[in-house]
């Protein structure tokens, strides 16, 4: 993050020398020395003057999530008397003459942008027109007149407002059966800075209608109003002044996760197609459910696993709690060994069937609860639970504080469980379609198999933190691992009472996989694309990601941590690091103490640029999923107890 | 929207990754006639092999359709004799080739069908299968599959064999296994010399050793052509390494029958491997061959790993997982595994590990429960069958109970024969415990007061006629007298004698030649489908109606379950296991358990003493130990069960 302020000041102070050296009538900070050109001057642009007022020109925002469900506006009408942002400069006219002038501000996300300019191309950069930048949310208001200002020799007054939305360019992608979806394209994350654009008439005239009017576009792109005035076209004009200010809005989303959680009962099993069965609601209260209030307020969902019917498998007859019991490798190699096929009992990875009953959201302590029911006979099952948020975006630093489940007995025995930490797609309607796909395209669907069809865009996406037991594919000269085959032979327990190999236990029956993946879905673009094991650079640290073949959708990265220090502490923090051109896994004790486990560019992967939803799970997996997992789910006990899990907070920022 | 879902892929890769991971390189030919790729690793299989496929041949059927009638037999070409089976666009099938079960004698041991045909053909054969069904008396068919007929060289006679594995479940003698080519796609091919051979698990009983570690520290005949590579020096384990400082490029090379290493050919073979370069640009491989009876190369396939993987001067693990072709492999055939230093650089080889894998099923048929019965909360089990819910025996805490030691200087072994009853008039109405061991006899009680068994009466006397051990021992109210006895039976001579205990010695109040027939019952002769002749039975507890008993099998593992006995009516009532025990030493995980299930501890209820001990004989079959082994992991102990909340 470090570096990635430090290239904002440099791209600022590169604009800055450009500004002063070209035109000398484009400055970055409002000051009481007046900008300049040839008609009129300017002053003392203050792009917030209604909210922080004592504060730095550093300000900041949490999201308002009341309401905001249809998207999210900054400031909320609890944020400011007006619910806008009021912004004011002064102008002075040097002209020969009376004249009116005209204006307009932008702004733009600073944190999760692309470059505007691309030094190589010697023009806009090609993924610049995805910036989130805005204007006044009517597009059709393109510059605003002034009053007739006199040519006084005096500086004047000029007042207005604005606040930042969604779907900024009122895009024709985000509007449905007539209405602005401003939800699809919500405001980002991240430091917003401000761009106030004044002008003459004549001038006004020679500005391109794509810049007076940011929905429209150049050559069916969009350009930037922050290329064309800081680098393009724009910077020629003589009779323009366009300055951006030094105050800047930090915005970070803060769920109050005693809000509630919304049950969304058109998706209660989990698929796309909408639930039409029987909903129970015995558990539905004031904080659970299904009502208005939840609707528009709840900032988390109960989140329901699609579960397979191609992961139904044999399980065997055992109830135990894994971790609590101390279960022990003995035992797993007794159980798994002995049991004979009519005793095992078929199963299916569940889900919950009573909405709201696994799932508690905590008003008081501001925290959600999650819990996979422990089993009996008779009553036997492996049940995820989750959470999802309800309000998608594009790119943002994504730090969780939560205490997962422990995973490992004292004896490093899995109790099959993968705690999750992701984000998935909001979408995989066409409004949430990623970036273009250039050389061959996506591999279409997300779970069809290496034969599937490819085409230049999809709405899938997914980037995760699953951590279970299971080992590192890379670097491969230690993979897959050497087990023993076990003897059913109960007269000698050398037989059946096999070892694992020692780069499983390594001597520390406490060591977890973490797995950090991006669901690139197959796309060849970056340069660096590999298959199997291949090395990325980033950070100062060598990082090793796998993928099985050039048509497998997902790029994995493992590293091994400590099942006591992620999962036995009071909490924890994960965090996702979601940028443009670059994904960062962190974990750690404390916000100040995180230290990378994962990362990946866009020079090996394709790094999503759509909207997604940050998903918390306990999820029982396939073990067929992960090859040369020690301990395979079906030789894993049913869960005795109750196993929970607790999320304290969720930041994006 | 929302939700979650692996791709099939992934299982899809799952299954393969194995062979595809990695910038190590996996290599694979099937090695045609006698040809071998330019860099195969196949070295040679010249040593004295053993027969395992003729023990292992249930049943073979051949057909050289010589004096077959059927449709499309033709004298145009034939691999033996004139004739052969000619398929056509107006000749789709074989004739079927049937086999009713019950007419095999062992067909219980039936694992695996083996069909090997050869076949003629210009050309592609399209979609041509060999089928295989099974199909009930009533010619319902319970199971089918198929497998496609692929043409060797054209206008050349080639053989293909088809395996199919069997599960245990299809094994009835209700059944008939059908056999039959099916020209689906009408082509023109000859076929010839049909062959169908029923396999059995030979040595299925016998646990062979199927995982090998070559630390290279001692002797061992599997490189008597190589020990001159095995040299002390720097070593991963031990003293001793596999020297190929010379540059020398195969390492040690492991060559054995699959019949050596299982009862049914390898699927999967799994190795690994320490290396240490000593200089830069090692490259190894670790590679496996298979050769069929006439020592003909047929498969290979490698993994390389190369620096920078294999840095120089430390010690590297490397790994490799090989899938064999799933067609082929029968018990005779040789397969080999070897490392190889391909890279011809200097290097060190040590702990070579070999799994040879047939990724063996388990024992017994799938069950047929609907899982959403459980989701529903509407699981009825069934009377008998399986699953089963578990009661829990909670270890009872003893004073001076320490290993197998239930009192001091009371030592317990699996071996010992253990009797419980009221053989003492002491008036608390509990269950002494007599143990007889060779040797030595001893009584024990159990002191409320003291929480411990007590040495009510010991005998060293070896010589004592009555503790003979050609005598067997029972207990229980023989001559109903209301008194606890001990049965003395000799098989021999049918000599019998009823002993009660006065409280100082043991006197004998009766004795006979053979006893009355109902003293001594033989769990045989009261088999049905819940007590099976090899069950031990032990009483628990009695209603008004009925009696519960514990019922230990240990034919294929430690199964101890609670039995209601209602009249001639026997009822599973649930698995039994323990809890309370120290670690994870669960007394079912021992290799040779007694128990005895007596009043020990209160008048009415009963409580299971445990012996459990390991077994350090080879070819230990659960009882009779000659020398117990105490396993740091597993320690031999004696403990005392209850099941609490009856």
């Amino acid at each position: 993050m470090i570096k990635s302020i430090s290239k904002h000041i440099l791209i600022f102070s590169c604009i800055l020398m450009l500004i002063l050296s070209a035109c000398q009538n484009d400055k970055q900070e409002e000051t009481a020395i007046p900008e300049s050109c040839t008609e009129f001057s300017i002053q003392n642009f203050d792009p917030i003057n209604n909210y922080q007022r004592d504060s730095t020109k550093h300000k900041s925002i949490f999201l308002d999530y009341t309401n905001a469900i249809d998207g999210f506006c900054i400031p909320s009408i609890r944020q400011t008397e007006n619910g806008f942002f009021n912004f004011s400069f002064d102008i002075k006219n040097t002209g020969k003459s009376n004249q009116k002038f005209y204006y307009k501000i932008f702004y733009q996300n600073e944190s999760y942008k692309f470059p505007e300019y691309d030094s190589l191309k010697k023009g806009e950069h090609e993924f610049a027109e995805e910036n989130f930048y805005g204007s006044w949310e009517d597009s059709t208001i393109t510059f605003v007149q002034t009053a007739e200002i006199p040519s006084d020799g005096s500086f004047h007054k000029i007042q207005d407002r604005i606040r930042i939305a969604g779907n900024p360019r009122n895009e024709q992608r985000y509007i449905q059966r007539g209405e602005n979806q401003r939800w699809q394209r919500n405001p980002r994350v991240g430091n917003y800075s401000f761009m106030l654009v004044v002008c003459t008439e004549a001038e006004l005239k020679n500005t391109p209608p794509y810049i007076q009017n940011i929905q429209k576009k150049n050559k069916e792109h969009f350009t930037s109003p922050y290329y064309f005035y800081l680098f393009g076209d724009g910077k020629k004009q003589a009779n323009k002044i366009a300055t951006v200010s030094a105050t800047t809005l930090k915005v970070i989303a803060q769920p109050n996760l005693g809000s509630g959680v919304y049950i969304d009962e058109a998706h209660l099993d989990g698929t796309d197609t909408p639930y039409t069965g029987p909903v129970d609601r015995t558990n539905y209260c004031a904080t659970c459910g299904h009502d208005t209030n939840l609707y528009k307020n709840a900032p988390i969902q109960q989140f329901i696993n699609y579960v397979d019917a191609s992961t139904k498998f044999e399980n065997i007859p055992v109830i135990a709690d894994v971790v609590k019991d101390n279960y022990t490798q003995m035992d797993y190699n007794w159980n798994r060994c002995f049991y004979k096929k009519e005793e095992l009992i078929p199963t299916i990875i569940q889900t919950t069937k009573k909405p709201c009953e696994t799932v508690v959201s905590d008003p008081v302590e501001k925290k959600i609860t999650l819990r996979n029911p422990g089993t009996k006979f008779g009553e036997w099952k492996k049940e995820s639970v989750g959470i999802i948020t309800r309000h998608g975006f594009t790119y943002g630093k994504y730090r969780m504080k939560v205490k997962m489940a422990e995973l490992l007995s004292k004896g490093g025995v899995w109790n099959g469980l993968t705690n999750a930490i992701w984000l998935m797609t909001q979408s995989r309607d066409s409004w949430n379609f990623r970036r273009t796909c250039n050389k061959d395209g996506y591999m279409k669907t997300y779970w069809g198999g290496t034969n599937d069809e490819r085409v230049p865009n999809v709405g899938y996406s997914e980037i995760d933190f699953e951590i279970l037991k299971t080992p590192p594919y890379c670097p491969d000269n230690a993979f897959p691992p050497v087990y023993k085959n076990q003897q059913a032979n109960n007269h000698d327990v050398n037989d059946w009472n096999v070892s694992f190999p020692n780069e499983i236990t390594d001597g520390n029956n406490d060591q977890i996989t973490v797995a950090c993946t991006n669901w690139d879905m197959a796309c060849h673009d970056p340069k660096n694309f590999g298959i199997y094991c291949n090395e990325v650079a980033g950070l100062d640290k060598t990082f090793y990601t796998h993928r099985w073949d050039a048509n497998y959708r997902a790029l994995t990265e493992k590293k091994e941590e400590s099942d006591n220090e992620l999962f036995g502490s009071e909490f924890f923090y994960f965090e996702i690091d979601w940028q443009p051109t670059r994904i960062i896994w962190r974990i750690g004790p404390s916000p100040d103490k995180m230290r990378v486990v994962g990362y990946m560019d866009d020079q090996v992967t394709s790094i999503p640029n759509n909207q997604m939803l940050l998903i918390f799970t306990q999820e029982y997996h396939n073990t067929k999923w992960w090859p040369g997992t020690p301990y395979t789910q079906e030789n894993i006990p049913f869960p005795l107890n109750d196993i929970v899990g607790e999320v304290y907070d969720l930041t994006i920022e | 929207m929302l939700h979650r879902i692996r791709p099939k892929q992934r299982l899809l890769f799952a299954a393969i990754a194995v062979v595809l991971i990695g910038t190590g390189t996996f290599v694979a030919y099937k090695i045609k006639k006698s040809k071998r790729p330019m860099s195969a690793p196949p070295v040679s299989t010249t040593f004295k092999k053993k027969d395992f496929d003729s023990k292992n041949v249930i049943f073979s059927i051949h057909n050289d359709f010589e004096t077959t009638t059927a449709r499309g037999i033709s004298a145009d070409k034939a691999v033996s004799g004139t004739k052969s089976l000619k398929f056509t666009m107006s000749n789709e099938f074989s004739p079927s080739i049937v086999k009713p079960l019950a007419e095999l004698k062992n067909y219980t041991e039936v694992r695996q069908i083996k069909i090997e045909i050869k076949s003629w053909a210009r050309g592609d054969l399209g979609q041509a299968q060999c089928l295989f069904n099974i199909e009930n008396k009533e010619g319902i068919s319970v199971y089918k599959t198929d497998k496609p007929i692929v043409p060797g060289k054209a206008f050349e006679w080639g053989t293909q064999s088809f395996v199919f594995d069997i599960e245990e479940k299809l094994l009835s003698a209700d059944y008939f296994f059908k056999f039959q080519l099916w020209n689906k796609s009408l082509r023109e091919f000859y076929v010839d010399d049909m062959e169908v051979t029923f396999l059995g698990a030979a040595g299925v009983n016998s646990f062979l050793r199927s995982n090998f570690l070559f630390d290279f520290e001692s002797p061992d005949s599997v490189f008597n052509t190589q020990a001159g590579f095995i040299k002390q020096g720097t070593a991963h384990s031990g003293k001793t390494s596999f020297d190929l400082s010379n540059g020398e490029e195969y390492g040690p090379i492991v060559t054995r029958q699959f019949g050596d290493v299982g009862d049914l050919p390898s699927k999967k073979i799994s190795i690994s491997l320490w290396v240490y370069p000593l200089t830069e640009n090692a490259s190894v491989e670790l590679a496996v061959s298979l050769f069929d009876k006439n020592d003909k190369g047929y498969f290979w396939m490698g993994k390389t790993i190369s620096a920078p993987l294999l840095p120089k001067d430390q010690w590297t693990k490397v790994n490799a997982s090989i899938d064999l072709p799933a067609e082929g492999p029968v018990l005779n055939d040789v397969v080999q595994v070897l490392a190889r230093n391909k890279g011809k650089t200097k290097l060190l080889f040590d702990d070579l590990e070999i799994v040879y894998d047939p990724m063996k099923q388990r024992l017994g048929n799938s069950s047929t429960i609907d899982p959403n019965l459980f989701y529903q909360k509407q699981f009825v089990g069934e009377k008998n069958k399986p699953p089963f819910p578990t009661f829990l025996l909670t270890k009872v805490e003893l004073k001076n109970n320490t290993g197998t030691s239930i009192a001091p200087g009371a030592e317990l072994t699996s071996n010992d024969l253990l009797l419980p009853g009221d053989f003492y008039a002491d008036k608390n109405g509990f269950d002494e415990l007599l143990c007889i061991q060779k040797g030595a006899q001893q009584l024990y009680s159990y002191s409320v007061e003291e929480q411990q068994f007590k040495i009510l009466w010991q005998n060293s006397n070896s010589t004592d006629s009555i503790w003979n051990s050609s005598n067997e021992f029972y207990s229980g109210d023989f001559n109903a007298d209301k008194k606890f006895d001990i049965l003395l039976y000799n098989p021999k001579t049918k000599n019998w004698g009823l002993i009660n205990f006065d409280g100082k010695t043991w006197k004998v109040i009766e004795q006979g030649n053979n006893p009355p027939f109902n003293w001594i019952v033989r769990p045989e002769s009261a088999t049905n489908e819940v007590i099976a002749a090899e069950d031990i039975l032990y009483p628990w507890r009695k209603t008004n109606t009925a009696s519960l008993l514990l019922k230990l099998n240990t034919s294929t593992r430690f199964d101890l379950k609670l039995i209601e006995q209602t009249g001639a009516s026997f009822t599973i009532l649930g698995n039994i296991d323990f809890k309370g025990y120290s670690a994870d030493h669960n007394p079912k995980y021992y290799e040779q358990v007694t128990l005895v299930s007596g009043r020990f501890i209160s008048k009415e209820k009963y409580s299971l003493l445990v012996v459990a001990c390991n077994c350090a004989d080879k070819n230990h079959k659960g009882a009779n130990c000659s020398l117990f082994e105490q396993i740091p992991a597993l320690p031999n102990s004696a403990s005392l069960y209850e099941l609490k909340d009856e």
